[in-house]
């Protein structure tokens, strides 16, 4: 199925899975702390009238906007940080039942099809990118190139490709093994 | 054609176990294939995919989740169970009593179930084994109790419903979980009362004394102020749902580093990246999921189901509970998240429709079948085959699912009967936010 040997192709996944988990983790704390920022803005700017004075602080407008973006890039790379961590979940009702050969088989068809949908999300998701970037389609509050968060759609499928390759779950010896 | 091909791709990629979101995708894609070009389908997943974050309420998600896993490792999940085995231990079957009070506890401030399934069960599952509860029952009650944290506010999936209901006042929905999620509680602790006494599970534990539960009852002061500070701030309006899981985060981080120091600063990364994977998750699902409603709609489902379920439009009760069945049986294969998605929009003009006839404006009704829809699929996340907190139960107990089936029905029985008391009696969801003023 791949054409790299799979000892780089894990070697490589290792190494995206150790840069990844620091970005994601980054990327939620820095949600938090604009829907922080927003609900600190508003008291205080609410304070502010109720004292009678002129607010120092206006309640941000642009917080909405950006934790939305911080969102969609948390959600996408998370969902690709997921699968490395082989936390998706799917029904094996009948998997269960199936012996050793038909396993690998399902095993397979499993890996192509996460394969398939991070391919079509990298294609979407480039021309998704492309569009909104050719057309200038800005976002109201900041003005910023809407295809600056659309391209984490191809970037996320990528990933998919990258991990799904090598594997979807991870081995139930290696749970138990993980804290 | 369209609907055939996409049950038929969706069936078969459920049955090699591919994961649920990459399925509904690809059986979207697939639909959309039909009748787009294929840069134009990829284009549609891509964008819904990226857009299903673009609500401000569906942003308290990821915050809620995080808060959870603060509560849970940091120290507010212990007290809560301290309390919970002061209260209530030393009554027959104590410690499973123990599990259900401090699952319900844990909800009434945590908006995840799996939160609480791991935050509670962690502990719970264990000492109930080592008290000679066999570890199924365990896992089972366990799985289940973690779900009425989903009716007791704050609660994720009742902001997914919100907004795919659309024009739902968060707080309302909020409030009219709680007499829901407590006969939900409570009726499971009679159950595990009764079920203790028959089986002779566990030795009675003694009665700590007044000065030993006025000693836990202090351990939890500051799990009711985060309470206080959470509901009161949306109840009040003083904040949005979103506002104030963003509380909540900073609230149970500050006990969780600063006044328990049960976590240290060096755990957060893990914490925060253990946050974005669940919220991948839920939001891959969201994302595919919305793609799957809008096919659905542009095929008209729910004119479809609408005219089948037609000859029931003059009989309310019964379209209430045939609706109530065909969830159950979804949610038993469907996570709550996407089965709110593709059929709330189904479902819920139908009811809307036969308000009237049970008494109810089309307003009240938004909130009380919301409600009930919650309840039905939070008993999806608990029913074998699969299920989010039958999952991690099962995982923490190291039992297997079908284990867990033969103490599941009895729990199982009890919950449906208190689910139809529920959807019959649209008083328990809509007394407590009426009397609040929240609804007219």
């Amino acid at each position: 199925m791949s054409t790299m040997p799979p000892t780089a192709l894990a070697r490589l996944n290792a190494r995206i899975e150790a840069a990844l988990a620091p970005l994601v983790a980054g990327l939620c704390a820095a949600l938090t702390a604009v829907v922080l920022w927003q609900v600190a803005s508003r008291l205080l700017s609410r304070i502010a009238v109720a004292l009678d004075r002129v607010p120092w602080i206006e309640p941000s407008r642009w917080t909405e906007e950006l934790a939305s973006f911080l969102l969609a890039w948390t959600a996408l790379l998370g969902a690709a940080y997921a699968l490395r961590r082989g936390e998706h979940i799917g029904l094996d009702l009948l998997y269960t039942r199936l012996d050793d050969g038909a396993r690998r088989m399902a095993d397979l068809a499993t890996r192509a099809a996460v394969v398939l949908f991070g391919l079509a999300l990298v294609g979407g998701g480039l021309r998704l990118t492309w569009l909104t970037w050719v057309l200038d389609q800005r976002t109201p509050a900041l003005g910023w190139p809407m295809g600056a968060v659309y391209v984490v759609v191809p970037v996320a499928g990528l990933l998919l490709v990258l991990f799904g390759l090598q594997r979807v779950y991870v081995d139930h010896a290696d749970e138990g093994a993980a804290p | 054609m369209t609907l055939a091909l996409l049950a038929g791709v969706f069936l078969l990629l459920m049955m090699l176990r591919v994961p649920i979101a990459v399925a509904i995708g690809l059986a979207s894609l697939s639909a959309l294939l039909l009748e787009l070009p294929a840069e134009t389908a990829a284009g549609t997943v891509a964008q819904r995919l990226a857009v299903s974050g673009f609500s401000f309420t569906l942003i308290a998600i990821p915050l809620f989740i995080l808060a959870g896993k603060l509560m849970a490792s940091g120290g507010v999940a212990s007290r809560l169970i301290d309390f919970s085995r002061a209260a209530v231990g030393a009554l027959p079957g104590g410690l499973a009593l123990t599990n259900v009070l401090a699952n319900m506890l844990f909800g009434s401030v945590s908006g995840s179930a799996a939160a609480a399934a791991s935050g509670i069960g962690g502990f719970m599952i264990p000492s109930m084994a080592k008290e000679g509860y066999p570890r199924p029952y365990a896992a089972a009650l366990t799985a289940t109790a973690a779900t009425t944290g989903l009716l007791i506010p704050p609660s994720n999936v009742m902001l997914v419903y919100a907004v795919v209901a659309g024009g739902v006042s968060i707080s309302a929905l909020f409030v009219a979980g709680y007499v829901p999620g407590l006969m939900l509680g409570f009726g499971l602790m009679a159950l595990a009362m009764v079920t203790a006494a028959r089986h002779g599970y566990g030795e009675r534990l003694p009665f700590p004394g007044w000065r030993a539960l006025g000693r836990a009852s202090v351990g939890v002061l500051p799990s009711a102020v985060l309470l206080l500070v959470v509901m009161g701030g949306i109840v009040s309006g003083l904040f949005t749902a979103t506002e104030s899981s963003a509380v909540a985060v900073v609230y149970a981080g500050a006990l969780a580093l600063v006044v328990y120091r049960e976590i240290g600063w060096h755990d957060l990364p893990r914490l925060l990246a253990d946050t974005a994977a669940t919220t991948g998750m839920v939001f891959f699902l969201i994302g595919t999921s919305v793609c799957l409603a809008w096919i659905f709609a542009y095929a008209d489902v729910p004119g479809l189901i609408a005219s089948s379920f037609s000859v029931l439009l003059e009989h309310p009760w019964l379209l209430l509970l045939a609706i109530n069945l065909v969830l159950l049986v979804v949610g038993t294969f469907m996570d709550i998240t996407p089965a709110l998605l593709i059929f709330t929009p189904i479902f819920l003009p139908l009811a809307m429709l036969v308000a009237p006839e049970m008494g109810l404006t089309p307003e009240q009704m938004k909130y009380h079948f919301g409600i009930v829809l919650v309840f039905n699929l939070c008993l999806g996340l608990v029913t074998p085959p699969a299920g989010t907190t039958l999952f991690i139960a099962a995982g923490i107990a190291r039992v297997p699912i079908a284990t867990m089936l033969r103490p599941m029905a009895p729990i199982m029985l009890v919950s449906i009967a208190i689910l139809l008391f529920v959807t019959f009696v649209p008083a328990t969801t809509l007394w407590l936010p009426r009397v609040l003023g929240l609804l007219p």
